[in-house]
C-alpha cells in the first residue's frame, strides 16, 4: 500500500463518529428499546398503580 | 464536609493520573528511569484516591447523605442496606467511579506486574493507561460530578430504579466492568508496541492472559445480564439484542477474534496488523457501548441519562481511534507478516475464518444498534431494528463458528493430508450425522434445530476424541485414568480451559436452541379457585394479597401448580408499586428445571382479589445457558493459570 493510501486507514473512522455526533440531534425515544416498556405494553400490565404519596393511597385503592 | 473530600480527592487524582501519563511518555522517550519510577508511584496514588473516592460515596449512601445529589437522586429512606450499597454504581455518575476504580486497579497490577519484565514496552503501557485513567476521572470532575451538592437539602431522596433492586446488582456491573475495563491492558501494550516500532511477538506474550481476564469477565458480566433479564425484566427471555447488550456483545466478539488469531502470530509470525487491529477494535467497542449508554443518543433500557458526557466520550474515542489507527499507519510496513497462509485446509485458515466470522457479526451487530441513526440520518425515517434482523443475520454466522469451533482444534498446522483429515474427523462427523438422525426420528422437526444440535454433538465428539487420545497416550506411560486426564487439563490448561469454554458454548447452544424451538406459553384470565393448563401443567388461581415493604407495595397472586408427577407448587408472581414509579413493576415468580422452567408474569387483576390475567411459560432447556455459561467461565479461569514450562 503507498504511502498516501495508508492513512486513509484512520481517516475511515471519520463517517462513524460523524454518524455517533449526529445522534446528539435525534430523539432516541422516538425509536423505543426491545426491552424498555416491553411488558408493560402487553394486555397483562395494564394496571396503574397508586401514585405518591402511596402509603397513605395504597391501603385506600386496596379496599 | 463528604462532598469536598471526594471532590478533592478526584482533582488530585486528575493531576497525578496526568502527570504520570506524561512522565512515563517523557521517561520511555529519554530513557530516564526516575521519571518512570515516579509515574509509578503517581499510579499507586491514584488508585488509593479513587479507592476513597468510592468508599466515601458508599459512606454517603450507607448514611442517607442526601446533600449529595447522587444519592438524593438513588436511594431513599426505605432502600434497603445491600441495596444502598449497589446503588453507588446503580446510575450514571457512580458507575463512572466504579469503572475509574477498576481502570486504577489494573493499571495498578500493570505495574506490579510488568515493571521489570516488559521492560521497552511498559513506560508507554502505563503512559497509555493513566491516560485512559484521566479521561475517566476528567468525566467524574466536569461532566458527571458524583460528590455533586444538593441544596436545599430534601427529607428523603428519590429511590433506585426498582428494577436495579435485585441481587444481580452486586455481581452483573462488577463482571462486566472488570471486562470492559480490562480490555485497557491490551490495548495500551499494543500502542506501546506501535509507539516503540517493536511490533513483533512482545505485546502479545504480556497481554495474553489479560486478555483472557478481560474476556472471562465479560463474558461472566453476559451471563449474569443474561440472568438479570431472564428472572427481573419479566418479558421471559434472556436476550433482546437491546443496545446495552449489544454494546457488551459486540467486545466479546472482537475478543473472541483475538484470542483466536494471536495464535497465529505466536505460532506463524502471520497477522499483526490484523492482531494490533482488533486490539484496537475492541477497544474502542468497549468505548463505544459506554458512549451508548451514557450519551442518551439511543434508547435503551440501560440508558442512563442525556447530557455533556455523550460529547465527552464521542471527543475521546474519536482521539483513541485516530491516534491508535494513525500509529497502524505509520508502522504500516514493518506490519508485514512473515510466514503465509501454505493451504486452505490447515488450522491457521480455520483461525481466519473464524476470525472473519466473529468480526462479520461484530460489524452486523454494530450496523443494527446504530441503523435507527443512520435511516434516520440518510433518509429522515425513524426504523426500529428488532430481533427478526440479529437472528436472521447471526444465526448462520453462528452455526458456522460453532463447526469451526469443531475443526479448528484437531486439524494440523500449515498443511492437513488427507489421511489425518480422516483420522480426526471420520468419528466425530459420524457421530454429527447419527444425532441428526436420532433426533428427526424423536420428533424435532426444525431443521435449524436438528443443524444446531447435530453440530454440537460433531463438536463435542472432536473434543473427547482429542482428550480421550491424549489421556490414552498418558496411560501408556503408567498412569491411570483420572490422573492422566487431570494431569492433561493442569499442564496444558491454555488448550484444555480452550476446549472446557468450547464445551460451554457447546451446552448454552443447546439451551439457547431448545428454548427457541420448544419453549410454549400462554395468557390466561382465571377466577379464584379456576384452572387452566399448558403443556401438561395446571395452575389454579388461589387468589391475591397485599403487603408493604420498606419502599414499595406489592401485589401478590397464589397460583397451585401440578403436573401430576411431582407435588404442588404454589407460584407467587407479584406487581410492585413504588412511589418514584408510574407503572407496576412485573415481579416474576419461576421454578427452574433441568429441562423445563415453569414462569408465571401477573397481569391485570380485579382489585377484589377474585380475577387475575397471568401468563405462563414453559421455557425449555434455559437451564442449560446458566450451567454452559458456568463451565464456560470454568474453562477461562483454567486457560488463565500459568502454563508449566516444560509441560508434557
Amino acid at each position: 500500500m503507498s504511502r498516501l493510501w495508508r492513512w486513509l486507514i484512520p481517516l475511515a473512522a471519520v463517517p462513524v463518529l460523524g454518524l455517533l455526533a449526529y445522534g446528539f440531534r435525534v430523539d432516541p425515544r422516538a425509536v423505543p428499546s426491545p426491552l424498555i416498556g416491553r411488558p408493560r405494553r402487553s394486555p397483562w400490565q395494564r394496571s396503574r398503580g397508586p401514585r405518591y404519596p402511596w402509603r397513605r393511597r395504597a391501603a385506600k385503592w386496596w379496599c | 464536609m463528604i462532598p469536598e473530600l471526594g471532590g478533592g480527592a478526584l482533582v488530585v487524582a486528575l493531576v497525578l493520573a496526568l502527570w504520570g501519563s506524561i512522565a512515563a511518555a517523557v521517561g520511555a522517550r529519554t530513557g530516564r528511569a526516575t521519571l518512570i519510577q515516579s509515574a509509578q508511584h503517581a499510579a499507586v496514588a491514584v488508585f488509593v484516591l479513587m479507592t476513597a473516592c468510592l468508599l466515601v460515596l458508599a459512606y454517603a449512601f450507607l448514611t442517607f447523605d442526601f446533600s449529595v445529589r447522587y444519592v438524593a437522586h438513588n436511594t431513599n429512606l426505605g432502600t434497603p442496606f445491600y441495596y444502598r450499597l449497589t446503588a453507588v454504581w446503580g446510575a450514571l455518575e457512580g458507575s463512572i467511579v466504579l469503572w475509574g476504580w477498576m481502570l486504577a486497579l489494573y493499571t495498578v497490577l500493570l505495574v506490579w506486574r510488568h515493571r521489570d519484565n516488559a521492560r521497552e514496552l511498559f513506560p508507554w503501557a502505563l503512559s497509555v493507561m493513566l491516560a485512559v485513567v484521566a479521561f475517566f476521572v476528567l468525566v467524574m470532575t466536569i461532566p458527571a460530578p458524583p460528590f455533586q451538592r444538593l441544596a436545599p437539602l430534601p427529607a428523603d431522596g428519590r429511590g433506585l430504579n426498582p428494577l436495579l433492586e435485585d441481587t444481580g446488582m452486586i455481581t452483573h456491573p462488577i463482571a462486566l466492568y472488570l471486562g470492559f475495563t480490562g480490555f485497557t491492558v491490551p490495548f495500551a501494550f499494543a500502542l506501546a508496541a506501535l509507539a516503540t516500532g517493536r511490533v513483533g511477538d512482545a505485546w502479545i506474550t504480556a497481554t495474553r492472559r489479560w486478555t483472557i481476564v478481560a474476556w472471562y469477565f465479560l463474558s461472566l458480566g453476559l451471563l449474569i445480564g443474561g440472568w438479570w433479564s431472564y428472572h427481573v425484566l419479566g418479558w421471559g427471555g434472556y436476550w433482546a439484542w437491546d443496545p446495552v447488550e449489544n454494546a457488551a456483545f459486540m467486545p466479546w466478539l472482537t475478543g473472541t477474534a483475538l484470542l483466536h488469531s494471536v495464535m497465529i502470530q505466536e505460532r506463524r509470525r502471520m497477522l499483526k496488523l490484523w492482531n494490533l487491529a482488533l486490539v484496537i477494535l475492541t477497544f474502542g467497542l468497549t468505548l463505544f457501548g459506554t458512549f451508548l449508554t451514557r450519551s442518551g443518543v439511543i434508547a435503551s433500557v440501560h440508558a442512563f441519562t442525556q447530557g455533556a458526557i455523550g460529547a465527552f466520550f464521542l471527543s475521546f474515542l474519536g482521539l483513541v481511534l485516530l491516534s491508535a489507527l494513525g500509529l497502524l499507519a505509520l508502522r504500516w510496513d514493518a506490519l508485514r507478516g512473515e510466514g503465509t497462509l501454505d493451504s486452505v485446509l490447515s488450522r491457521e485458515s480455520t483461525f481466519l475464518l473464524n476470525n472473519v466470522f466473529l468480526v462479520a457479526a461484530a460489524f452486523t451487530v454494530f450496523l443494527g444498534t446504530v441503523f435507527p441513526l443512520l435511516a434516520e440520518a440518510l433518509r429522515g425515517t425513524k426504523v426500529s431494528v428488532g430481533a427478526p434482523f440479529f437472528n436472521q443475520v447471526n444465526v448462520p454466522l453462528f452455526l458456522s463458528l460453532i463447526f469451526l469451533m469443531g475443526v479448528g482444534p484437531l486439524i494440523a498446522w500449515r498443511r492437513a493430508s488427507v489421511e489425518s483429515l480422516k483420522r480426526n474427523f471420520v468419528l466425530p462427523v459420524s457421530g454429527g450425522v447419527a444425532a441428526a438422525l436420532v433426533f428427526h426420528l424423536l420428533g424435532v422437526r426444525s431443521a435449524l434445530a436438528v443443524l444446531a444440535l447435530a453440530l454440537t454433538v460433531f463438536v463435542a465428539a472432536t473434543v473427547a476424541l482429542d482428550l480421550s487420545r491424549a489421556t490414552r497416550a498418558r496411560m501408556r506411560r503408567g498412569e491411570a485414568p483420572l490422573a492422566a486426564a487431570g494431569a492433561l487439563l493442569l499442564r496444558h490448561n491454555r488448550r484444555y480451559g480452550g476446549f472446557l469454554v468450547h464445551l460451554g458454548i457447546l451446552v448454552v447452544t443447546v439451551g439457547v436452541t431448545g428454548s427457541h424451538a420448544w419453549s410454549v406459553q400462554t395468557e390466561t384470565t382465571l377466577r379464584r379457585g379456576e384452572s387452566a393448563g399448558l403443556a401438561g401443567y395446571r395452575f389454579r388461581f388461589d387468589g391475591l394479597e397485599a403487603a408493604e415493604a420498606s419502599n414499595h407495595l406489592a401485589v401478590t397472586a397464589a397460583f397451585t401448580v401440578s403436573n401430576g408427577r411431582a407435588s404442588n407448587v404454589v407460584l407467587r408472581p407479584a406487581k410492585k408499586f413504588y412511589p418514584q414509579e408510574t407503572a407496576p413493576i412485573a415481579a416474576v415468580d419461576y421454578r427452574l428445571g433441568f429441562t423445563e422452567d415453569l414462569y408465571l408474569v401477573l397481569g391485570d387483576f380485579a382489585r377484589d382479589g377474585t380475577q387475575a390475567t397471568v401468563k405462563v411459560q414453559v421455557n425449555r432447556l434455559v437451564s442449560w445457558i446458566w450451567m454452559g455459561g458456568l463451565i464456560l467461565t470454568l474453562g477461562a479461569a483454567l486457560a488463565i493459570l500459568p502454563e508449566r514450562k516444560g509441560a508434557r
